[in-house]
């Protein structure tokens, strides 16, 4: 079989589940708003009118106007630019965080349940330990050790939030791990590593993806969380969290501060939500009513 | 919108509940009964005087003035306890216990003569041994004083407070009643500032004290210290913890029957709280904190705000031997490259002055420098002068030395609104320079950590506060004998030495003055720090009340003289 053949195949075997995403009307909404903040947040540094840094010490917490459309913040910084630019950290987190998530999940999940015994015990202790913690908890010790900044905002989420994943990958690789395709591989000498490869990833993908995509939304509130509480996103580098921070404290009197970020984290949760909630019923039409 | 409408009304609303005050605790949970019948919840009718009602964040610890920690601690006892001096609106010093006071021409006695009509609210008159008692006290290392190292210039100091051999104080007699009212104060050195740094501790009565320490009861563990018996203009009387305070005007006060009948202390712990019970009239005087809540009081007719100079200054200091920072010229660049107009003006409001850039007294010293300024925001001077040091800017604009390095440092500070807002200004303005500067607030106990060393690269907002007189905080902060430990830029400079101490065993005020001066002139020209602003206290009384006093260590000084409309 030619690759255009088996790609092909595989594009007749997604069409069923296309077809039922393409019903599901909040998941297309959500689908079309996350494109847009993608969109946004690829192209960020051409779509801000202002650089997102420069002050302008005489133009502070203006009304939202033609020259400044959702107005300007206490040191009379750009805010419609400075929601492009956390856009594009905020959506960057959230990818980069998951795609962890599932990475570190995965690997434990799949390690405990295909091999089982022992090995099973120790990684799911390890898993029900970090469980038992409470993540913010140890998000802001571990923030406070290491520093507040980007890269260990990523780090501190994709370190606290991989045990559902590991869990769901360990629970469906066991149930895998009986086919009798996999025994048929076991028999024939295939590795243990090629095994994973080759049958039981492929088959516990689809509630993993499903996991991931709700678990997007999750991510960009936790780094809002944080950078809200000044542990995230370092100044002048705007995220929604930080902004709503920064502007909570003149909710009164400059509204447009706080709540066009907030507004943001808010659709932007909303809608990994939705296309999550849509992939999950798309892959398994047993869920649909 | 409807969306957004309801995210602000639920802001809000949360915003409003963590506002909420706590419910006052009752009295009989607390396992103590009032003296007197006083009871709080009860509305009673109110005599011709008044209640003056004062709101602090948290309760004292200590009403005992000998040890007296935090400043809850020592605004309450300055009501309950008289002081040999206090200081006027010009931190000079002004007579309470002491009708007088001289200083002989060698400067090594300190005779105070002590006024005659003061008594101990248990009717027992205040006299010289009671002076000299409460100095011993201090004098004695096993006593938790924090005014022990202000008597440094007393005969024996060293000896007597050796915490593993101490002296007697009877060997040296370093504080001696000469007579009932007259009491001796022996120097060793010359010092021009004991009168306003040593003179200022509150009196305490030796018959009370002594008798409470019998058989060896350890001075943090007798009664006195939550139910004390003071000179001061008011009277304790009722102690509701976390709550309330009640103080009694003292009848026989020695400058007469202070203006109000009580003094109420209450405990608010939300600035913002404490300024809507202050506008509703439920309290009288309180500290503003906050620029917002002091915004709101301005424009209240029924409040009036006092804007008083304060002690304290912000500086934004670095290390000076480290590598980045140890050549003038960039530390002056720094100081033209700021806004610091800009950022006093917008965010320390009222509560800010701004500060000649190497002068740390303030305008509220006698040895203020008035010639000196802060250098304007000029980011092209800062540019010549960082070219002169070595530092050009790349073609990307970044900041770089001949060896390519980027001049990147981080800004530090504690929590804080005002200085977050200024952190960030400052930020802005050093990376138009081409600094690749990174804010960060950092705890109090971890920044303060971080401060010492010639190998800490980080630039720090931080504020200190200047003692009333000069010598204390200069010589912590420039003499190279606290170099790494007070002196944590490591400034070194022979003549700021030399000039220190010619200061600190002068007693001429006016020559003091002019070491003083110089003093801030070299630190202009050198920067080892840059002065930002002088801090400004604001103090909200309701505009009913009249005769206050704002002396450079508090009102409290003077409550005694504030009174207000009388009452219909």
């Amino acid at each position: 079989m030619t690759l255009v053949e088996r790609l092909r195949e595989k594009r007749e075997d997604l069409r069923p589940m296309v077809r039922r995403f393409k019903r599901n009307k909040p998941a297309v909404l959500g689908l079309i708003i996350a494109i847009c903040f993608l969109v946004v947040a690829i192209f960020a540094p051409h779509l801000a009118p202002y650089d997102y840094r420069v002050q302008d010490l005489e133009r502070r917490m203006e009304v939202p106007s033609s020259d400044h459309p959702f107005g300007t913040d206490r040191f009379g910084r750009d805010i419609f630019s400075r929601v492009i630019v956390g856009t594009r950290t905020s959506v960057y987190i959230g990818f980069t965080a998951t795609v962890m998530v599932v990475l570190l999940g995965a690997v434990i999940g799949i390690g405990a349940g295909f091999f089982g015994g022992s090995i099973e015990s120790v990684l799911m202790r390890i898993t029900d330990i970090f469980m038992s913690i409470p993540s913010m908890f140890l998000m802001i010790v571990f923030v406070a050790v290491f520093g507040p900044s980007l890269f260990n905002t990523i780090i501190v989420i994709g370190l606290t939030r991989w045990t559902g994943i590991a869990r769901l990958a360990r629970a469906n690789t066991m149930a895998i791990r009986n086919e009798d395709f996999v025994e048929a591989g076991l028999a024939t000498g295939a590795s243990d590593l090629r095994i994973i490869l080759r049958h039981v990833l492929p088959n516990i993908m689809a509630p993993i993806v499903v996991q991931a995509s709700l678990f997007l939304g999750q991510a960009i509130l936790t780094e809002a969380g944080l950078s809200y509480l000044g542990l995230g996103a370092q100044p002048p580098l705007p995220s929604w969290g930080n902004m709503v921070s920064d502007g909570q404290d003149y909710l009164t009197v400059a509204w447009w501060q706080a709540t066009i970020p907030g507004a943001a984290i808010f659709f932007a949760v909303l809608a990994f939500n939705l296309f999550g909630d849509g992939v999950r019923d798309a892959l398994d039409p047993k869920m649909k009513r | 919108m409807v969306l957004l409408a309801l995210m602000i009304a639920g802001a809000m609303l949360f915003s409003f509940g963590c506002a909420d005050p706590a419910e006052p605790e009752d009295p009989a949970d607390n396992g103590e009964e009032p003296d007197t019948p006083d009871d709080p919840d009860e509305e009673e009718p109110t005599d011709e005087r008044g209640d003056l009602v004062w709101s602090h964040a948290g309760d004292p610890v200590w009403l005992n003035p000998v040890l007296e920690q935090a400043g809850s601690d020592i605004r309450t006892n300055k009501v309950l306890f008289d002081q040999l001096i206090v200081l006027n609106e010009e931190a000079e010093p002004e007579g309470q216990l002491a009708a007088d006071w001289e200083i002989s021409d060698d400067g090594h006695l300190v005779t105070v003569n002590l006024v005659q009509n003061a008594y101990f609210h248990d009717g027992e008159p205040l006299t010289a041994e009671d002076v000299v008692f409460t100095y011993s006290l201090h004098l004695n290392p096993e006593v938790p004083t924090r005014y022990g190292s202000d008597l440094w210039p007393l005969v024996g100091f060293e000896e007597l407070t050796d915490e593993d051999d101490p002296a007697d104080f009877e060997e040296y007699e370093p504080v001696v009643a000469a007579d009932e009212y007259t009491v001796e104060f022996h120097l060793d050195f010359p010092f021009a500032g004991f009168v306003t740094e040593a003179l200022t501790l509150g009196i305490v009565p030796k018959h009370v004290i002594e008798a409470q320490m019998e058989g060896d009861t350890a001075i943090t563990e007798i009664p006195f210290n939550a139910n004390p018996v003071g000179s001061g203009p008011f009277v304790f009387n009722y102690w509701d913890h976390e709550n309330e305070m009640i103080f009694d005007a003292f009848e026989d006060y020695h400058q007469g029957h202070p203006g109000a009948d009580r003094y109420i202390r209450r405990v608010i712990p939300d600035p913002t709280v404490r300024a809507m019970e202050q506008q509703a009239g439920s309290i009288d005087v309180m500290a503003v904190t906050d620029v917002d809540v002091l915004a709101d009081l301005d424009a209240d007719p029924d409040v009036d705000v006092y804007a008083v100079p304060g002690f304290g200054y912000r500086t934004l200091a670095v290390v000076n031997d480290h590598p980045l920072w140890e050549d003038s010229r960039v530390r002056e660049a720094i100081a033209y490259g700021i806004d610091q107009q800009s950022a006093v003006e917008l965010y320390g409001g009222p509560m800010a002055d701004l500060a000649a850039d190497g002068a740390p007294i303030g305008p509220i010293s006698w040895a203020h420098h008035p010639d000196l300024e802060a250098r304007p925001h000029d980011p092209d001077r800062a540019l010549e002068l960082l070219a002169d040091a070595g530092w050009e800017q790349d073609d990307n604009g970044v900041l770089r030395n001949d060896a390519g390095e980027a001049f990147e440092f981080d800004l530090l500070t504690f929590p804080g609104v005002e200085r977050h807002d200024m952190n960030l200004i400052f930020q802005e303005n050093l990376r138009g320079l081409g600094m690749e500067v990174g804010a960060r607030e950092v705890a109090a106990p971890d920044l303060m950590y971080q401060m010492y060393g010639s190998d800490h690269r980080d630039m720090i907002f931080i504020g200190w506060s200047m003692s009333v007189d000069p010598d204390g905080e200069m010589w912590r902060r420039w003499h190279s004998d606290e170099d790494d430990h007070n002196n944590f830029y490591n400034f070194r400079n022979d003549r700021v030495d030399e000039l220190l101490e010619m200061a600190r065993f002068e007693t001429d005020q006016d020559v003091r003055r002019d070491y003083y001066h110089e003093v801030q002139e070299i630190l202009d020209e050198e920067l080892p720090g840059i002065n930002v602003f002088y801090s400004v206290s604001n103090i909200a009384f309701r505009s009913n009340f009249h005769g206050m006093r704002f002396g450079a260590d508090g009102w409290q000084d003077f409550i005694h003289a504030i009174y207000q409309d009388p009452i219909q």
